[in-house]
């Protein structure tokens, strides 16, 4: 018995650790074209996860935006967090489309200033709110990147008329956009959403605007990155944030909620597939670090 | 089909199994994608710190708002070496103390309302929570009393490490210890969760760039 146990030891340490990434790979490959392609066409498979309350908070806020009104989304993420961020981002400009409220766009990370462009494409790509067109400067405009961190959020929240003077492209946002000729001071926005992936000093963006921004009636939604929601969730009820949607899982409810067409429940599940090998990889990594050793 | 975004998506796939060849071993095919990123990245924040600063800064400068030359000259100041011993070299600190005082003025408020003042309040308001019928919320009001067992067994912990004369203090402090390294190991796995997201999310454009091409 014991001599069978050794070799078993022997033979796990023998695999390289690096190695284990490989098993990983062709169950995610097998599932994402086997077992939920053959799922999809007898519709066999769910989104597996009911909105909190915290998100029903975000969804009734989206819902009770007036007709024709403004919001400003702060795009503070890039690259890095494209695959989960993007498609909550191009939801949420699909519903504020389709109840004709005019977005304005701005970044306070220099990499953050293409997602904003990419999420409106995506967003006309999907066919989401039923418009061939959405027209630059009079349904959505970009303000582009503001500089300093928390010193920008500063100018967002107290100066918005200096924020807002020229777009992306250089252009008199008052001569040329009758989008932002309506908008004076950031109280002139029914709500302020951010799509973040990073802080400034430690600091959620969204919550440094709520601490500075004397107007407490705007709303203030944040989305956060997997990776973020440590620095986000401290603040889910407290009076800075009225709502939060972080990590994927949150991100997966919302897009099934307002962007179904986006199938999300497949990325979902395959995530979950996915973070179960891993915790088995986890596992196996360390099998095989304590028998090499027990061998020297 | 659009050529242009053929060729886009042909480079993308390319340069992405580039990067990702890099798993099994470093190769040059792995260390041309990493230099081209590098690069590229370097040429694009260059490009949006020129549009963002630079330009706006040298129309203002240029349509006579002279101010402009402060902070320019500022920033050359910074770029006065550390090692030189004339006596003009002191101005650099000029700058340097500038920005840490602005950036501390702007912190301080924002330190000290979200991180300390909201934080005492949302964790004790409202210890017991009641839902619209009167019903106590077994879930909520567990969730405020775990919060402020946390955040006292912490505050415990940063206490007893320096004075470990007492029994209940040590105690509590090593409850903390508990809830410290359950938060950085939640920290971490959302970290993990994260780059797994985003490596599905290239895995997915492998996938379809390869029923795009082919």
């Amino acid at each position: 018995m014991r001599n069978f146990f050794d070799n078993i030891s022997a033979s796990i340490a023998k695999i390289p650790q690096w190695g284990l990434i490989f098993p990983i790979l062709v169950l995610m490959l097998f599932h994402y074209f086997v077992v939920f392609d053959r799922n999809k066409n007898e519709e066999k498979y769910k989104l597996s996860a009911a909105p909190t309350e915290t998100e029903m908070k975000v969804f009734q806020i989206i819902n009770t935006l007036p007709h024709n009104s403004k919001v400003l989304i702060l795009v503070n993420y890039g690259p890095e967090s494209k695959y989960e961020l993007e498609s909550a981002m191009s939801a949420l400009i699909g519903v504020l489309a389709e109840k004709n409220i005019g977005i304005a766009f701005a970044t306070m990370i220099p990499n953050g200033v293409e997602s904003a462009f990419t999420a409106v494409e995506k967003s006309i790509e999907n066919g989401s709110f039923g418009k061939e067109r959405f027209v630059y400067g009079h349904e959505y405009t970009h303000l582009g990147f503001i500089v300093g961190g928390n010193i920008a959020t500063y100018l967002i929240a107290n100066n918005f008329d200096q924020v807002k003077e020229r777009d992306i492209f250089d252009s008199s946002t008052d001569i040329h956009q009758p989008l932002m000729s309506e908008i004076g001071t950031i109280s002139d926005f029914s709500a302020v959403f951010e799509f973040s992936s990073q802080t400034f000093d430690g600091v959620p963006g969204i919550v440094s605007f709520a601490v500075m921004q004397k107007d407490k009636n705007v709303k203030k939604v944040a989305f956060c990155s997997s990776d973020m929601l440590s620095a986000y969730i401290p603040f889910r009820g407290s009076l800075y944030l009225d709502g939060l949607i972080g990590g994927f899982k949150s991100i997966a409810v919302f897009i099934h909620e307002f962007q179904p067409s986006l199938n999300i429940e497949k990325q979902y599940n395959i995530m979950s597939t996915i973070l179960f090998y891993i915790i088995w990889l986890v596992i196996f990594s360390n099998l095989i670090k304590l028998t090499r050793k027990n061998k020297k | 089909m659009n050529i242009f975004n053929d060729i886009g998506t042909i480079t993308a796939l390319v340069l992405t199994l580039a990067v990702f060849s890099g798993f099994f071993k470093p190769n040059p095919l792995y260390r041309i994608a990493e230099s081209l990123f590098i690069g590229v990245s370097a040429g694009y924040f260059a490009v949006i710190w020129y549009f963002s600063i630079i330009k706006p800064a040298y129309k203002s400068a240029v349509s006579g708002d002279l101010l402009i030359l402060i902070p320019l000259i500022a920033g050359l100041l910074l770029f006065i070496p550390s090692n030189s011993e004339a006596a003009y070299s002191k101005l650099r600190f000029l700058p340097a103390a500038f920005i840490v005082i602005v950036t501390t003025a702007i912190n301080i408020p924002v330190y000290f309302s979200a991180f300390i003042q909201e934080m005492i309040r949302s964790s004790i308001i409202p210890l017991v929570s009641f839902d619209e019928n009167g019903a106590l919320r077994i879930d909520m009001t567990i969730n405020a009393i775990l919060s402020v067992v946390c955040i006292t067994s912490a505050i415990m912990f940063l206490v007893a490490r320096h004075r470990n004369n007492n029994r209940f203090i040590n105690t509590t402090g090593e409850i903390g210890r508990f809830f410290i390294l359950v938060a950085i190991g939640s920290a971490f796995a959302y970290t993990l969760l994260s780059r797994l997201i985003l490596f599905m999310g290239k895995i997915e454009f492998i996938m379809n760039a390869v029923r795009i091409v082919f």
